[in-house]
């Protein structure tokens, strides 16, 4: 861990890792007004705890952690249940892969948590699975099951949608 | 023929260690099913990171700490409790400002049954008609404080006037002792009235 990161600005810390925490706190939830919440109350958390970082891992695990924490603590708000991106929120490739992408997340809804978060983890942020073990807390044969599984009813739901 | 789906699924995450690598792959050479598999995984791999680089980035750059529970407390504050508190202080408004039972204009009722004299045996004799009789006013007879004070004092000489000219007023002192002020204020008000000292 680099240790000059403590010291940057709370400013440099939101640019440059409050698309990271959005992301896999979406992948969460599944939600992204939800996701939105959690990076405000994450870098909240953070700088109230920022004391207790005595960086034993990258500040982005740290920030997971904490995003992890709050995702899975969270209630899930009931105004929010079922809704998606809608269309004009998608901000690349609208048009050629907008049903795909509400086909995606269509079916990571369906998904658990856990999958979802997993498959974040691994097929974006390329974590390896023995990090991933220790995010998730569970065993790196685990992860590598759980992976293949969820990948697996993905690839089913992905079918379903297309026929 | 033994599949290597699962062994594919590591492979794509780059986690399949190098022996079992050159066995799925020479496999994959004579399976078309699990060629298929490969290619599918690894579309949905592309899929999942475009995807997520699609979503949308975090757009509010106005960050201040834990201000979004700060703001839901507010929304609900302006919801649930300023609109009953904004009808409450309005109700108190309207009960403060509100014109009362116009009861200061009604002037008093004098018992024109009672008579006071100057005499001193009338006056005796009048102490056991109540001098004041506070039951005959309908309200609040309407005298202003500054004119008490001067009423009261013009009592009070008139009493001491009259104690050493020998005519005893005592009805009219102990009366003040045991009536309210508005009462005591009636009183005098009446008997200046009846005694022709009101200016």
């Amino acid at each position: 861990m680099e240790k000059g990161t403590l010291n940057i600005s709370v400013k440099e810390l939101y640019e440059e890792y409050s698309d990271d925490i959005l992301r896999y706190s979406f992948s969460i939830l599944r939600n992204y007004e939800e996701a939105e919440d959690i990076v405000q109350e994450v870098f909240a958390r953070h700088l109230e705890n920022e004391e207790s970082f005595k960086g034993q891992c990258s500040l982005k695990t740290w920030l997971f952690v904490i995003t992890r924490n709050l995702c899975y603590s969270r209630r899930r708000n009931k105004s929010f249940h079922n809704t998606r991106i809608e269309g004009d929120l998608l901000e690349k490739n609208y048009t050629e892969s907008f049903d795909l992408n509400i086909s995606i997340q269509d079916a990571l809804m369906k998904l658990s948590k856990e999958s979802s978060e997993l498959l974040y983890l691994k097929e974006f942020e390329g974590y390896s699975y023995l990090e991933i073990s220790e995010m998730a807390k569970i065993s790196v044969e685990n992860v590598a099951v759980k992976l293949y599984r969820a990948k697996k009813l993905l690839r089913k739901y992905l079918k379903d949608f297309k026929e | 023929m033994k599949h290597y789906e699962f062994e594919i699924s590591k492979y794509v995450e780059g986690e399949l260690p190098l022996d079992k690598r050159e066995e799925m792959l020479s496999h994959l050479s004579k399976c078309k099913k699990c060629t298929k598999t490969l290619n599918e995984y690894k579309k949905l791999k592309n899929d999942l990171t475009d995807f997520y680089e699609a979503l949308p980035s975090f757009k509010n750059n106005n960050f201040v700490i834990s201000n979004k529970n700060h703001r839901h407390f507010k929304f609900v504050w302006k919801i649930q409790y300023a609109i009953p508190l904004l009808g409450a202080a309005l109700i108190v408004l309207i009960l403060l400002f509100l014109p009362r039972e116009n009861a200061f204009l009604h002037k008093p009722v004098i018992d024109s049954s009672v008579s006071v004299n100057r005499n001193t045996k009338e006056l005796n004799q009048a102490e056991k008609i109540p001098i004041l009789s506070l039951s005959n006013y309908e309200s609040e007879p309407s005298i202003n404080y500054s004119d008490d004070i001067k009423t009261f004092n013009k009592v009070i000489d008139k009493a001491i006037e009259e104690q050493e000219r020998g005519f005893v007023s005592s009805h009219l002192l102990s009366a003040g002792y045991h009536l309210t002020k508005k009462e005591f204020n009636e009183g005098i008000n009446s008997f200046l009235y009846k005694h022709d000292l009101k200016e």
